[in-house]
């Protein structure tokens, strides 16, 4: 199917449509689409509803609540506001303000967040840039380059507040593996890493570092090992 | 007790010289499945361990040819079961997929036309290993070659191992998931345990 016999798929108001293999998709108002999708760009401004995964080409960029019966597939997602998916995220760069959540892994090469989250699986990127704003909480994260910290954004912000609930400002994950690993506002059992700094507001079981470990007075770690 | 050598990620990075932002990019472009990531829960906590004799050479590989491909023509490389290659019989051996003997043992009532698959290729390159290293005899590569034909379709993605026990003269041909353990009775002898994705990349290099 060549891509140009698509068409576009455009939903205005209060709206409803298959899923399928559309050229765009333009979804703005209140969106329900039943069934998965597969495009090329797809915008959202609003509230919408996928019956099914979505597979970008290209971009995915929301703007308001998308829940997703699926995962996603795309080569960037960008979010503002809140998305949950029912299945993995993956792409080249993911960057979201707001809530997100994800029932599987969450992998890009480039991954920023500013907000909450909670991804039930793996999450990955080779640069991870988390700004917390209430709390995050992963299986496991791995890559790179890992940066926690908290956003210096009030959860009581107007930006925020109606998608994030007020929990403290916590990244929780069990276990942490990078290369370059600065943590704040982290409770981990375990963290590894080649340059590791713990930083303010840090409870963690135990840093497992290879060239470099920093401990801020203001963290706690139960023990810790030079590989 | 018969159980696969794991390798701690930890020993892994070390003893390979990459980094855990490799290691996971990897995972990412699935040039390492994900089933060979085995969790366990150790005294030092949460650990990552593989199998030593698949991941080896599979990291050896890909640091081979990184600089050669992009890691996304990689993973289509190592994808198993590359169903769209098919070979006439004529080829194999300018191909040097499968040697002279195996072919004549196993081949021999194919004629020069005859088609294979992917998946044909594998087994027969499977069964051809086992018989250079000397490991079985032509009868019981027969047996593993049947064996492989009728069951291996169970393992996802060809994800098994070939094993072949030998108790009073008479050989048994199992196939297990990747990285199975097993403990069998004093008589019987574990003659071979050859993972079939380390055939598959092999045939991969020669295609």
């Amino acid at each position: 199917m060549g891509q140009g016999t698509l068409s576009d798929l455009v939903l205005k108001g209060v709206s409803r449509a298959s899923g399928g293999h559309y050229r765009q998709v333009r979804m703005d108002g209140v969106s329900k689409i039943h069934g998965e999708l597969i495009c090329g760009n797809l915008y959202m401004d609003g509230t919408g509803t996928v019956q099914g995964g979505i597979q970008s080409a290209e971009a995915v960029e929301i703007n308001g609540m998308l829940k997703v019966e699926g995962g996603v597939e795309a080569t960037r997602i960008d979010v503002e506001g809140k998305a949950t998916f029912a299945g993995r995220m993956r792409a080249e760069t993911i960057r979201l303000a707001g809530f997100l959540r994800v029932r599987g892994d969450c992998g890009a090469e480039q991954i920023s967040i500013e907000g909450s989250f909670a991804v039930e699986g793996l999450l990955t990127a080779d640069r991870l840039d988390i700004r917390l704003i209430g709390r995050g909480e992963a299986r496991e994260i791995g890559g790179g380059r890992i940066e926690v910290t908290p956003s210096p954004h009030s959860v009581w912000s107007k930006l925020f507040s109606r998608v994030i609930p007020r929990l403290e400002t916590r990244l929780i994950a069990p276990l942490i593996e990078g290369d370059e690993v600065n943590l704040q506002a982290v409770t981990a059992d375990t963290v590894r890493g080649k340059h590791v700094t713990i930083g303010p507001g840090c409870r963690i079981g135990l840093v497992e570092y290879e060239t470099e470990l920093k401990i801020h007075p203001d963290a706690q770690v139960e023990s810790q090992r030079r590989k | 007790m018969e159980k696969q050598e794991l390798i701690s990620k930890k020993e892994l990075l070390e003893l390979m010289g990459i980094s855990y932002g490799q290691l996971y990019r990897w995972k990412r472009k699935q040039l390492i499945p994900e089933d060979w990531f085995i969790r366990k829960s150790t005294f030092t906590g949460q650990e990552s361990f593989f199998p030593r004799e698949l991941i080896v050479p599979r990291i050896e590989k890909i640091l081979q040819m990184k600089d050669d491909l992009s890691l996304d023509e990689l993973a289509e490389k190592l994808t198993p079961f590359t169903t769209d290659v098919v070979m006439p019989k004529s080829d194999l051996p300018k191909r040097n997929i499968v040697s002279q003997e195996t072919m004549e043992h196993y081949t021999g009532g194919d004629s020069d036309t005859t088609l294979y698959t992917f998946e044909q290729l594998l087994f027969l390159r499977a069964v051809d290993r086992l018989l250079i290293q000397g490991e079985v005899t032509v009868d019981e590569g027969r047996l593993v070659l049947k064996t492989l034909q009728e069951q291996a379709v169970q393992f996802e993605g060809g994800r098994c191992e070939i094993v072949l026990f030998r108790k009073m003269g008479v050989s048994l041909c199992l196939l297990v998931a990747e990285g199975s353990a097993w403990a069998v009775d004093g008589g019987t002898r574990a003659m071979v345990r050859l993972p079939l994705a380390l055939c598959m990349e092999d045939l991969l290099r020669r295609l």
